[in-house]
């Protein structure tokens, strides 16, 4: 099982979206963080509240859509998206 | 440089429009004297160059402006729809607003679909209500 913070680092290096891109999506899902704090989480140097890491893999799951991908990203809560 | 001449163009002038220290175009002069571009009107062009300049970064500015203003709308208007799902949901199920989020974003990722696009179709579900106040409905 690979661990959520990595999981989500490995999926941001293949989406790439920019910081921008990205912290609009998240903002429009409902985040509350700053740009400067999404930054952070994306560097691993500050840890996401288990909200913030759900929004920013709904956000980082949309653009792989988007991109003609799947949904590697899973929620926290979710048991079945380790079978996809 | 040919076609110029036989245009009969017989001199340029190139000089940079310069943004925060970066080159966004160029100010081309053309003349058909030969040899027509000396110090002083290198001087003169240089001086409307940075003018023009000016107002192409007011110019971008503004595009980058409407962008942001075009995006945040967006945004807004999809922070609201998923939002009032979320109420639905709570309504629907008396469940808490944390667990109306989960449940909107796995219903959304099953579905395969943005999830402000999901958070629409669970708010039509809603059927309308009446709300009379301050008497008794039948």
């Amino acid at each position: 099982m690979t661990q959520p913070e990595s999981a989500l680092e490995a999926a941001r290096k293949s989406a790439d979206p920019s910081l921008g891109d990205l912290w609009f999506r998240y903002f429009a899902l409902g985040g509350a963080s700053s740009t400067l704090e999404v930054e952070a989480y994306r560097h691993g140097a500050l840890i996401p509240t288990v909200e913030d890491q759900d929004l920013l893999a709904v956000a980082l799951n949309e653009r792989f859509s988007e991109l003609g991908g799947d949904h590697p990203l899973p929620d926290s809560d979710d048991a079945d998206a380790a079978d996809g | 440089m040919k076609r110029a001449t036989a245009e009969g163009i017989n001199s340029v002038l190139s000089t940079p429009l310069m943004v925060a220290a970066r080159p966004v175009g160029a100010l081309n002069i053309y003349s058909k004297v030969v040899h027509s571009f000396g110090p002083s009107e290198q001087e003169r062009a240089a001086w409307f160059a940075s003018r023009s300049s000016t107002i192409v970064a007011d110019t971008q500015t503004g595009d980058a402006d409407e962008t942001v203003h075009a995006q945040l709308t967006e945004a807004l208007k999809s922070r609201e729809t998923i939002s009032r799902a979320e109420g639905v949901l709570m309504g629907q199920r008396a469940i808490t607003r944390d667990a109306a989020a989960a449940e909107l974003r796995r219903s959304a990722r099953r579905a395969d679909t943005p999830m402000h696009e999901y958070a629409c179709t669970v708010i039509a579900s809603e059927p309308p209500r009446t709300v009379r106040l301050g008497q008794d409905s039948p």
